[in-house]
């Protein structure tokens, strides 16, 4: 138990013991970066490979605000199974990335939040085999992140290579404010490493223009076999969902009016070339992977400055055709230009996708 | 006979009645995870931000006043009660650990009855929306499976 009271780190607290539970006193402890200290803030030592290690109730201060720099995260999970963080666990002002997980080991970041983030909020990357048995716990996946809040994270706030995870009921809310890779992004990016991830009931929503003139999108997507399911995303400045060289992926919902892709382009009709930012869009770009087997399914793709769904090569002016893409039972209704627009797409099904009388619209 | 097994009856339904439906002090309380991660949210989020948060969490934008209230007094007690708490470590021994735990069970106390405090203030179909949502949540938290 660690007790109350404000931490100045210096040096990396190592967590190297199995079966525990790093817990904290309240008034919640805060465990704040030293000015100069760049190295973890705590660690579970991949070293000795801990596993069912819980963190809860401390607070991970990155202290940017006082000139704090990090070269990594304010809390690196890697090498740790069956590891979660949960309850009163909290970010903030973090000057790099945040949370580590390693995607060879199953991991859980549940009922957390993180806000005023220079970079990401949760980096998961390790590149060992991926883990794919989770069978130890349930819900068996190898990464799950949910009930969680993230607002104001400078890149994303979830990001790259996730395998077997479940990003569940989390509030995205102004994200990817900073765009400091020099490129627009997601509020979360599913990237080429990304395989098996199901996102469901999350809400994406207000991701916002840049400094440098790039801008957020709600979710961004490379990667394979991606489910999106009952998801709201409304209110961001670019695409509601922008993927690229993705294979498998299914956007769809349970019930079309509770959750929306709408509003989104907040830049509006016209931005960057083009016919502005769609709903959804598919992009193609020589050199870049092959898009295939997308299916956009019962979903309410309204109210933008564009189409309800792009698939085109829109701005790079060429790239591959987008193989095996369905279009099926949506509203397109009042989008500004149109409702579907494919020309990147080959033979698309498309059936009962309304253009008006739906949607409020 | 009859009268007994009409009795008996009825006696089955309201018991039915009642474990499907536990007190809401119960159900508060088997899901406090939840209620302190609201109150937490709310109150470090931005004012703009809260509405959206209550809107992600399927509350409707004409109850948001209601739960926006109730968490900003429990903010405002659990703050006074942190003040006493920071007080209190300045504190060395025995005497710090009982006035220490004497605030901590206070605390846990007003985020409980906050907590049902705030359901109560939800219209009959908010707060059984809610519930769904929060039982819903729930089974995200990762539970051990014995091999």
């Amino acid at each position: 138990m660690l007790q109350s009271g404000e931490y100045l780190i210096s040096s990396t607290l190592w967590v190297r013991r199995s079966n525990i539970t790093v817990d904290g006193a309240w008034p919640w402890p805060v465990l704040r970066r030293s000015v100069g200290f760049t190295q973890e803030l705590m660690y579970t030592d991949s070293g000795s490979n801990p596993s069912w290690v819980t963190i809860r109730n401390i607070y991970f201060d990155g202290n940017r605000y006082n000139g704090a720099t990090s070269t990594s995260f304010e809390l690196n999970l890697y090498g740790c199974s069956y590891c979660m963080v949960t309850g009163n666990a909290l970010f903030i002002s973090s000057p790099y990335f945040a949370l580590g997980t390693d995607n060879t080991k199953p991991q859980a970041v549940t009922y957390v939040n993180l806000q005023g983030l220079e970079y990401l909020g949760i980096y998961t990357s390790n590149g060992g085999t991926q883990c794919s048995d989770a069978s130890g716990w349930s819900p068996s996946r190898c990464l799950n992140v949910s009930n969680s809040w993230f607002y104001s994270i400078g890149v994303n706030a979830i990001g790259f290579d996730l395998n077997n995870a479940l990003i569940a009921y989390n509030s995205f809310n102004y994200n990817h404010t900073k765009c400091l890779f020099g490129a627009p992004g997601g509020q979360i990016d599913l990237d080429t490493g990304s395989n098996d991830v199901l996102v469901q009931n999350n809400s994406f929503t207000n991701g916002p223009s840049c400094p440098n003139d790039f801008w957020a999108v709600g979710v961004e997507l490379h990667g394979s076999n991606i489910a999106l399911v009952d998801n709201v995303i409304q209110n961001n400045t670019g695409e509601g969902i922008y993927m690229e060289g993705v294979h498998n992926i299914s956007v769809s919902s349970t019930n079309p009016s509770a959750y929306p892709i709408s509003n989104n382009n907040e830049r509006g009709h016209g931005y960057n070339g083009c016919w502005g930012f769609p709903a959804i869009r598919i992009h193609t770009m020589t050199g870049k992977p092959q898009s295939e087997t997308i299916t956009i399914s019962n979903l309410w793709l309204t109210a933008g400055q564009s189409y309800g769904v792009e698939a085109s090569a829109c701005r790079t002016g060429s790239g591959p055709p987008v193989l095996g893409l369905t279009v099926q039972n949506n509203c397109v209704a009042g989008n500004l230009v149109g409702g579907l627009y494919l020309p990147a797409a080959w033979y698309p099904a498309l059936s009962n996708n309304q253009t008006s009388g739906c949607g409020g619209y | 006979m009859s009268k007994l097994l009409s009795a008996l009856s009825t006696f089955v339904m309201f018991t039915a009645l009642v474990a499907a439906e536990p007190p809401l002090q119960v159900q508060v309380t088997a899901n406090i995870e939840f209620f302190e991660h609201m109150f937490a949210t709310l109150d470090m989020a931005p004012e703009t931000a809260r509405s959206t948060f209550l809107s992600h969490l399927g509350i409707p934008k004409e109850e948001h006043q209601k739960v926006l209230s109730v968490a900003a007094e429990f903010s405002s007690k659990e703050a006074q009660l942190r003040t006493q708490a920071q007080s209190i470590l300045a504190l060395k021994g025995a005497e710090q650990s009982v006035l220490l735990g004497s605030i901590r069970a206070e605390r846990t106390e007003l985020l409980h009855s906050d907590a049902v405090l705030l359901m109560k203030s939800l219209d009959s179909g908010s707060r059984q929306a809610l519930l769904g949502r929060i039982s819903q949540m729930q089974k995200l938290i990762p539970k051990r499976v014995s091999n």
